[in-house]
């Protein structure tokens, strides 16, 4: 009898394949045409080398920022399908991207207000704080009543945070200029302008630190499937695994909208195409979907560069022009849900 | 032996356990019936350790449950659940494996001995077969027989031969949603775990609950009658499955209670 982890394995080297092949292949595709040969070459010095630049300080960054962002976004939201046993989960259903929007909205529209303007990351930060002040309080009110955490009162908090914080952003967009509006509704879409190495070196630390705790969450969410109740039995400590996927989940997707904004459908998408091809063990379903989720959202945003070209569409159009109707197909032929 | 002591529990105001006590000596086969809301399935998960009493304790061999680790419990408890559904889509064997994780460290991964347990256990159920088949294609009858190999599993003790203490498997309404074949089935397979098990020198205690009067009595050698959270009686099945129980118990007129009894001591 082979193992079927083991039967897994060249599928999770063969998105990894993917990932840095659209990693490195991306910043070759775009307006202006790059030559392999210039971009490495050293002869000529960097400042005057205009393909080196390109090359380096503007399509790479990109790419990494996508294949970032959609490693983890697709990675939390495994671990969020899990934590709440349902397929059909997404890193937002809990009410951080709205957390997340809401704090960014504050930070670009009351930014002016202060003497210096808005500081460097300032947006970033915002939004974390946002989804911080979310998840915090999704999180008093699934464990107040409970020793562990309550997945019925989570959806209900995660549903209800959702449409607080719309509330929120619609206010502040009220008060908001036209200017403010124009920048808030571009980070709502979702994009991967990055402009450098900064915002991916700012999340990185967060994002390892959940990555760490999503290793280990792969078994006790595997066991997890049968049931809070019935994965104690077989030894699992409940509660602590529901704490860890909670908090992790909750750091990755906070760290990954803070780069890239609310990109949607990244996170429900790609671990379900995974589940497909891999099976449903939590130990493959979680590498492969952030490898598979980086190369996707990699290929997404070069279609989101060139399909108007020279007009650079954000990339959460495209994944949400994409996911729409994959949700729905998937609605359609889940046997159970 | 597994034991209860005093055994109380609420939720709310409404006590559904009220100092229950009883012991569960090692090898035994128990059955514990009672009318809907009378606190089986509760009973369960307080003996299962997966819930906290408000009031007295479980002690196996003598230790407390709730000062155990709950690995060290879960490799020696199993449990069944009512409940068979899982959130997503693996394979027999999978379900199977999913029984080994109180044997192995946080980044384990299965070895043979673990491969050779779930096959041990899918075969004891009938089940080997299916193993490369996907748990949501499977009928209900089929899913449950999977189940209790993923509990089988959990108590193998090929890692650990010297112990010799008897492993505990708790099955919650195993016949509950079954047709009648299955149910059948389901019956000879936990009397036959059982009596391998005798043979074999480490007897499985086993602990169920269930409606099923005929099932009660022709598996279980010791049957608990629950009436409101409380024990009504305990004993024998010939004992304790009397027509006055029953219509105390279930408030039904003795005259319904006969024909009920009449199969069972047949």
């Amino acid at each position: 009898m082979t193992s079927p982890l083991r039967r897994g394995l060249p599928w999770l080297a063969g998105t990894a394949l993917v990932a840095v092949l659209a990693v490195a292949l991306a910043p070759f595709i775009g307006q202006t045409p790059l030559s392999l040969a210039r971009v490495f070459s050293f002869s000529v010095p960097f400042a005057e080398n205009i393909d080196a630049q390109i090359f380096f300080l503007a399509r790479l960054p990109r790419s990494l920022a996508a294949a970032l962002v959609g490693g983890t976004l697709a990675a939390a939201g495994v671990v969020f399908q899990g934590l709440l046993r349902n397929p059909l989960a997404t890193p937002y259903t809990l009410g951080i991207s709205a957390g997340a929007s809401f704090g960014a909205m504050a930070a670009i529209t009351f930014g002016a207000l202060l003497p210096l303007g808005v500081p460097m990351g300032g947006v970033a930060g915002a939004s974390l704080a946002g989804a911080l002040l979310a998840v915090l309080v999704v999180y008093a009110l699934a464990s107040a009543r409970h020793s562990g955490l309550s997945t019925t009162v989570l959806l209900l908090a995660g549903v209800t945070m959702n449409s607080f914080f719309s509330a929120l952003i619609l206010f502040v967009q009220y008060l908001s200029d036209f200017t403010e509006t124009f920048r808030a509704l571009r980070w709502l879409m979702g994009d991967l302008d990055v402009a450098g190495y900064q915002p991916i070196l700012g999340a990185l630390p967060l994002i390892v630190i959940a990555l760490i705790g999503f290793a280990w969450l792969a078994r006790p969410l595997n066991v997890l499937s049968l049931g809070a109740d019935a994965a104690a039995t077989r030894g699992v400590d409940v509660t602590r695994a529901q704490r860890v996927a909670f908090f992790s989940g909750s750091l990755a997707t906070g760290a990954a909208v803070s780069v890239g904004g609310p990109i949607g459908f990244v996170g429900i998408i790609v671990p379900h195409l995974v589940r497909l091809v891999v099976g449903a063990d939590h130990r493959l379903v979680l590498p492969a979907s952030f490898f598979f989720g980086a190369a996707f959202l990699v290929i997404c945003d070069v279609l989101s560069r060139t399909v108007m070209a020279p007009l650079e569409l954000p990339v959460g159009i495209i994944t949400a022009l994409i996911g729409g109707p994959f949700f729905l197909w998937m609605l359609i032929r889940k046997r159970t849900l | 032996m597994l034991r209860a002591i005093d055994l109380t529990v609420s939720f709310g105001a409404q006590p559904v356990l009220d100092r229950v006590s009883l012991a569960v000596p090692a090898g035994s086969l128990v059955g514990i019936l009672g009318p809907n809301g009378s606190g089986k399935t509760t009973l369960l998960r307080v003996l299962a350790g997966t819930l906290a009493p408000d009031a007295g304790r479980v002690t196996l061999d003598g230790r407390d449950l709730t000062g155990l680790d709950r690995r060290t419990v879960a490799r020696r408890v199993a449990v069944v659940p009512q409940d068979t559904h899982l959130a997503f889509d693996y394979s027999v064997l999978e379900v199977a494996l999913m029984g080994r994780y109180p044997h192995l460290g946080s980044f384990e991964i299965e070895g043979p001995a673990d491969f050779a347990a779930a096959r041990d256990a899918l075969d004891a159920t009938g089940t080997l077969g299916l193993a490369q088949r996907a748990y949501q294609t499977l009928s209900g009858g089929e899913k449950q027989r999977v189940i209790i190999a993923s509990a089988l599993a959990q108590l193998d003790r090929r890692k650990s031969p010297d112990d010799r203490s008897s492993p505990l498997l708790l099955l919650d309404e195993p016949t509950a949603s079954l047709d009648l074949r299955y149910q059948v089935e389901v019956a000879a397979l936990i009397d036959r775990l059982h009596d391998d098990s005798v043979t074999a020198g480490t007897p499985l205690t086993v602990v169920l609950t269930t409606h099923d009067l005929h099932f009660a009595s022709a598996v279980c050698d010791t049957v608990i009658l629950l009436a409101d959270g409380q024990v009504a009686a305990h004993g024998a099945p010939a004992e304790v499955l009397t027509v006055e129980a029953l219509a105390s118990v279930y408030g039904i007129s003795r005259d319904l209670a006969a024909p009920l009894l009449s199969r069972v001591h047949a």
